[in-house]
């Protein structure tokens, strides 16, 4: 073989930096990717350990924490949610779910909420009672009493909710909740592609990741805008290409198996008394909860 | 007398303008044991997903079991005894593997073809003890290593419990271990009447596990059909179409081309 | 563009989930039937594909970044049907498996980016493409609907957020969900839209579906040659329809039905909805019983009437699984 001159160089030193720089969302992508796969990790790891949650069945366990989350949802006042706070922190104690895994599923949505609920403490925003006021010069702006209740409450109920998909998240391995799912009224091929969807989600992103690194790999310089949204289109038809040929071998492989449109199952075993035990209680604090709306 | 389990007469298929199979020709008799040969892109998985009736001739006619396969043909009851009969092992495991544990994939096929529950229960508890799956039963199969992908993905074919095993590229992505405990199945089930037909360019796969061959070349043809032991001794057949090649070779001092052929040994030093 | 769990009064939430089920059912009949049985994994690459999509972030000038949705590509390339069912599976996937998004709030998010947006975006891409093939005008049509379909879903968003605090507040007024009026939202939520994720969005579209119109034999849903607008007008009456029935249901608080307000929001009400209102109140019992700050004896009754709901609960999961094992 007949290798060209230039081939059978090698670099005999590495030059000095000259402000090498990768484009920021070349970054920005990557470690989303990365922080993704490693959230299912933990979230595995998690609900692989011993404890109360994960001794229900699938199902029960997600119509319960359906039910909380509904009675979160539609609670009003200072008793509905100091009674459903006491039910999450107990849950989670009692289902050995970590405090930092709990705290990192949770403080995005915190952080989120928190900032955009800010301006609502203000008269502006929300007249009332003032219980602070500054003067922006001849302006008066306050924060009000009634600002405080709108913001408070959406921050609680939005912290709440999520603690408890969080809760959830962290009690049920992967393929219980999608077992579970099957076990309730969700139509199987709706639960099937749901599974199918999360799957290809995973192949799909370790073609980006390799797609990302690829060009990370190449990059030199700072890219012109022009350069890398070409270069974002090309990856995109990419995709496009790959999953229009992986659907079509998944719909081929399905159909050697004698899938023909519907997807039959087998019966799940019933439930126990305290799978029962469970929804009762879950569905007795949602009454509860509606009750005192 | 052996019953005829497929033939193909003038079949060929075409994606949109591309050809990937010209007039094939081709009888399949129970208990055989076929490989197919051929380089990459030559037509072998486009072969074998005819063979399952995944997609149709756009020209010639495809008989299974005595009966045309066509896409009005292959529904109701024709439809379920061919996919009770014929079973695929796909090239990728992770496109076959598409349900959340190891247990529903293996229940997979025979639910869907109506095999009664506890039957089911049974032959997939069976596999997974005689394969050594036991202990996987629950976790997703994305989480497996390749080597144990592959073994439910044929496991997930075998409970449904065909006559007609269709393998792309068995061994590819194998370790040794698990190849070998490939050959040592593949080889059990030959011994129960149980048919093969495997699209590989695995030559030690084909020494040692079939008695004919096919060979496809590069223009999608049938260029020989015959028994494997003369097939594989024709060098030049095999060099013209692409399963082997001559490559430069070191011993030592001495660099010689010699071809990588299964009954090329190095008496052709030049 | 996602709502997150508990930024929507329950009413808003039940109702998007009661308009969603009849969509669902339709679009999952007419998808078996237009894309046979390869529809699910299809729709399950759809689904992905839109999920890595809205990871995807993409540069705007400015030095900030966005990123697509993808409800349009979707329903242009596989039909808008398709592109509510693949939507709503990567909205279930978000609010299920990544806490992303919102349970509750997954009916709304599903009616605004996978209805919605399939709908608009479709229905545009039609209209403009009319009889005509020619690919720069397919790549402006795309354009276009990905751009106006993003601009409505964000409006719809804006709109359901904004009205929250006029309808889903406590008895003095304070509310007690989102907090901002729509004369905040609507800024809010259009202004980056309208400039860069619209933008953002129409390029995507185009850039995508025009890639894939090269690959004549990956697209499945065939575009009828004559435009039948028979479709279209079904959609805009029952969007129609949809609008006063939404506008009813955005969360009023048990009985409370605020037709005043609703009247100067929108300036006239639907002579339909006087009626349905009475209907509604009359399926739905009066079940606010004085809570705890009135004497024992009704608080009493009120945790006997909770238990024997949550008794109901059990006897109603148990027989289901009876009737479920004996199938």
């Amino acid at each position: 073989m007949n290798l060209p001159e230039w081939l059978k160089v090698s670099v005999p030193a590495l030059t000095p930096e000259r402000g090498v720089k990768e484009p920021g969302f070349i970054k920005k992508n990557l470690e989303e990717i990365a922080s993704l796969m490693r959230w299912m990790m933990d979230t595995e790891e998690s609900a692989g350990r011993r404890g109360l949650l994960q001794t229900f069945d699938p199902r029960a366990r997600i119509l319960g924490i359906l039910f909380l989350v509904v009675a979160t949802a539609v609670t009003g006042n200072t008793i509905g949610f100091v009674s459903i706070m006491i039910i999450i922190l107990l849950l989670s104690y009692l289902s050995s779910v970590g405090i930092t895994d709990m705290v990192g599923r949770v403080l995005p949505s915190f952080v989120f909420t928190g900032v955009m609920v800010l301006p609502a403490l203000l008269s502006i925003v929300t007249p009332g009672t003032h219980i602070l006021t500054i003067m922006i010069g001849t302006k008066e702006i306050g924060i009000t009493y009634e600002g405080l209740r709108t913001a408070g409450t959406l921050l609680v109920r939005v912290t709440m909710m999520v603690s408890l998909v969080a809760l959830l998240l962290l009690t049920t391995r992967q393929a219980d909740l999608f077992t579970g799912l099957r076990g309730l009224p969700v139509p199987a091929f709706l639960v099937t592609a749901l599974f199918m969807a999360f799957r290809y989600i995973f192949i799909l992103l370790r073609m980006a990741e390799d797609v990302n690194l690829a060009r990370r790999s190449r990059t030199i310089d700072h890219g012109l805008l022009r350069d890398t949204q070409g270069w974002f289109a090309s990856r995109i038809a990419f995709f496009v290409e790959r999953s229009m040929k992986m659907a079509e071998d998944i719909s081929m492989a399905m159909c050697s198996r004698g899938f023909t449109g519907e997807i039959k199952g087998m019966d799940m075993d019933g439930m126990k008394r305290r799978d029962y035990l469970w929804l009762g209680g879950t569905s007795f604090v949602f009454f509860i909860i509606l009750g005192l709306y | 007398m052996t019953r005829e389990i497929y033939r193909l007469e003038g079949v060929s298929y075409s994606y949109g303008r591309y050809p990937a199979l010209r007039d094939v020709d081709l009888v399949v008799e129970e208990g055989e044991s076929i490989a197919i040969l051929g380089a990459n892109g030559s037509g072998k998985s486009t072969l074998l997903k005819l063979l399952d009736g995944l997609i149709f001739p756009t020209e010639g006619t495809l008989l299974a079991f005595g009966r045309p396969v066509t896409e009005e043909n292959l529904s109701g009851g024709f439809l379920a005894e061919f996919r009770k009969r014929i079973g695929f092992v796909f090239h990728e495991p992770d496109v076959q593997l598409f349900c959340p544990t190891v247990f529903d994939e293996l229940s997979f096929g025979p639910l869907q073809l109506d095999l009664p529950v506890e039957e089911v229960k049974k032959r997939v508890s069976d596999l997974m003890g005689m394969l050594g799956l036991h202990s996987l039963r629950d976790r997703p199969p994305y989480t497996l290593s390749s080597g144990e992908k592959k073994k439910v993905a044929l496991a997930s074919v075998l409970t449904v419990n065909p006559d007609v095993l269709l393998m792309d590229e068995p061994t590819n992505g194998l370790d040794p271990r698990t190849q070998v405990w490939l050959f040592e199945l593949i080889e059990a089930l030959r011994g129960f009447n149980k048919t093969f037909i495997i699209a590989t360019h695995d030559l030690s796969l084909v020494e040692d596990l079939t008695d004919r061959v096919v060979l496809l070349d590069e223009a999608h043809r049938v260029v020989a059909d015959g028994d494997t032991v003369d097939i594989l001794r024709d060098k030049d057949l095999l060099l013209r179409t692409n399963i082997i090649h001559e490559h430069p070779h070191r011993h030592g001092d001495v660099v010689h081309i010699h071809s990588h052929g299964p009954y090329a040994g190095h008496d052709e030093h030049e | 563009m996602h709502i997150p769990d508990g930024y929507l009064g329950p009413k808003t939430c039940g109702i998007f989930y009661l308009s969603m089920v009849p969509v669902w059912y339709l679009a999952s009949v007419r998808i078996k039937k237009t894309l046979g049985f390869r529809y699910l994994p299809f729709l399950a690459l759809a689904s992905a594909f839109t999920f890595i999509i809205m990871m995807f972030n993409f540069p705007i000038p400015g030095g900030a970044t966005g990123h697509m949705v993808g409800g349009t590509v979707v329903s242009i390339v596989l039909g808008p049907w398709a592109g509510v069912v693949a939507m709503s599976l990567t909205l279930s996937l978000q609010a299920l498996l990544f806490g992303d998004g919102g349970i509750t709030s997954l009916g709304a998010n599903s009616f605004n980016m996978a209805f919605l947006m399939s709908f608009t975006g479709y229905y545009t891409y039609l209209l403009i493409t009319s009889r005509s093939a020619s690919p720069l005008r397919q790549t402006i049509a795309c354009a276009i609907a990905g751009y106006l379909s993003v601009n409505i879903t964000a409006l719809a968003v804006a709109f359901e957020l904004g009205i929250q605090p006029m309808i889903a507040h406590a008895s003095d007024g304070t509310p007690l969900y989102a907090p901002y009026p729509l004369s905040i939202t609507i800024p809010a939520m259009m202004i980056p839209h309208l400039l860069f994720l619209g933008p953002v969005e129409a390029f995507g579209t185009a850039l995508v579906v025009s890639y894939i119109r090269k690959r004549e034999d990956l697209v499945f849903h065939r575009h009828k040659e004559d435009l039948h607008l028979a479709p279209l007008y079904r959609v805009l009456i029952f969007l129609v329809l949809l609008t006063p029935l939404g506008l009813l249901a955005q969360g009023v608080p048990w009985g409370e039905w605020d037709i005043e307000g609703l009247k100067s929001l929108t300036g006239y009400v639907p002579s339909g909805m006087e009626r349905l209102n009475s209907l509604w109140s009359g399926i739905m019992p009066d079940y606010t019983i004085p809570g705890l700050h009135s004497d024992t004896g009704s608080a009493i009754g009120y945790v006997i009437s909770a238990l024997v709901g949550s008794v109901t609960v059990i006897g109603l999961v148990y027989l289901w699984g009876k009737v479920w094992h004996q199938r």
